[in-house]
């Protein structure tokens, strides 16, 4: 191997572990001109980042509220993507910082946006302006301002584990915590948020058993501590048919104030008015 | 299955997104927090490292490594930004703190990709001031200046033996041939 090729190594080595000087990311880049084919290499990257997981204790899990705000992000991310078919599979404009290339999105200004979006508006006043003049007798000409038509644009509807997200990712106020099963605390059912300020909240569970909703239902109830405690707040009635991960909306009866606990019980189907502590099959205390 | 999650990625599916940050949130989080010193800025940079891993979800190549090491290695690039951008310091008191060699997991066989197991035997069979450099800078995040310091050797012996380590690390891996180890050894 040559005293060239020898450096370029030693220059990819010394960038990964510690980072390059301007003046040895200048050296670097000529001598990957003279070997083109390290122009992409990765693998000193790779073995330090072998390196970094080795040991590494994953025993730790993000906040909620922090996974909340990823799949916003995601959101965001594909839908930007979609807008640009070309964006997830293109090549990012690269730029060279000191001992590091990092991969920049062209941000969008919104004016661009923006200007999209008045395209879009006249498009569709077009076409309602051609379908009204084509489909209905020609009305008198008269000398009128025209009118900016709107379309709403329908909400996507989205589902309970969505709708939880959302909470998540907005609400200020949302508590959280675990169900468990009253016969064994060590097993977790799911878990529970729920937000005062926007009385609302969502019930996620994983392996709380199926009933037969002809013979029986299961119900929340919301211990607050501005309630008398034997008069719990109904937080609504729901069936349960899969094993899996299964998100539930919360219907509170009356307005909670000041949540101190959630337990579920098995019911009649259609749920009671009053519950026994001996019908409970999940808890989850804040 | 995990390792098609990227792939999914790359070619625009939205439902993998959901199980890329299942399977690989507990990873980056951990290794944000080991290498910044507060959470709200390790949450900030969790989320850039996820965007960054959604963009170049297409450029993973398996033949080159795991999944779970092509994440890290985009991770540790977006952390080491942060640091040097911000001339941050690691997430640890002091370095004498870590100047002991390394504890390991309590079981030796929970690593966190294939990778990361041929990592762990390959620092086991590198000359001690290799592996503790490595050590330092890759897992620990310090600069070569403050090793030297910490360590009492001069600055370019702190890189040589850095190089050299993770050179043997490399080809233990299959990344690189011998004819590199060879000469950098010399």
């Amino acid at each position: 191997m040559d005293v060239q090729k020898e450096r370029l190594l030693e220059l990819l080595a010394d960038q990964t572990v510690f980072g390059l000087s301007e003046e040895e990311l200048m050296g670097l880049k000529q001598l990957k001109t003279q070997f083109p084919e390290w122009e992409n290499d990765v693998s000193f990257e790779l073995t330090a980042a072998s390196i970094n997981l080795t040991n590494l204790d994953i025993s730790k899990e993000m906040s909620a509220n922090l996974h909340a705000k990823l799949l916003v992000a995601a959101d965001d991310f594909f839908n930007q993507a979609d807008a640009t078919p070309t964006a997830i599979n293109s090549t990012p404009k690269i730029v060279e910082t000191v001992g590091r290339s990092v991969e920049l999105e062209p941000k969008r200004p919104f004016w661009q946006w923006l200007g999209w979006a008045v395209a879009a508006a006249a498009c569709i006043a077009l076409a309602v302006n051609l379908w009204q003049t084509r489909s209905r007798p020609q009305p008198e000409i008269v000398s009128k301002t025209p009118e900016t038509v709107q379309t709403p644009t329908p909400k996507p509807q989205l589902t309970a584990a969505q709708e939880r997200e959302q909470l998540l990712a907005t609400a200020r106020d949302v508590v959280q915590t675990t169900w468990t099963s009253p016969t064994d605390k060590t097993k977790v059912l799911g878990d529970i948020v729920w937000s005062n300020e926007r009385q609302q909240g969502y019930m996620r569970f994983r392996g709380l058993p199926p009933n037969d909703p002809n013979r029986e239902a299961y119900q929340l109830w919301i211990a607050d501590e501005t309630q008398n405690p034997k008069t719990p707040i109904s937080g609504g009635v729901f069936d349960i048919s899969s094993t899996g991960e299964v998100v539930v909306p919360i219907d509170a009866q009356i307005t909670v104030k000041k949540p101190k606990a959630f337990n579920i019980t098995k019911e009649k189907p259609g749920g009671v008015v009053v519950s026994h502590p001996s019908k409970v099959v999940a808890v989850a205390a804040i | 299955m995990a390792q098609a999650i990227l792939k999914r990625i790359g070619s625009g599916d939205k439902t993998a997104v959901q199980e890329c940050i299942n399977t690989y949130g507990g990873l980056i989080w951990s290794l944000a927090r080991r290498m910044l010193s507060n959470s709200e800025e390790a949450e900030d940079a969790v989320q850039e490292i996820f965007i960054d891993v959604w963009k170049n979800a297409g450029r993973f190549d398996e033949s080159q490594a795991s999944e779970t090491t092509f994440v890290a290695m985009i991770a540790r690039r977006r952390l080491i930004d942060r640091m040097r951008k911000q001339n941050r310091q690691p997430n640890i008191d002091s370095i004498e703190d870590v100047l002991v060699e390394p504890t390991e997991n309590r079981n030796q066989n929970i690593q966190t990709s294939i990778e990361a197991k041929e990592a762990a035997q390959a620092m086991k069979n590198l000359r001690p001031e290799q592996r503790q450099i490595l050590h330092l800078s890759i897992v620990q995040g310090f600069s070569h200046q403050e090793i030297s310091n910490a360590l009492d050797i001069p600055l370019g012996t702190v890189k040589t033996h850095a190089r050299r380590g993770l050179i043997k690390v490399r080809e233990v891996l299959g990344l690189g041939n011998l004819e590199d180890i060879q000469e950098a050894t010399v």
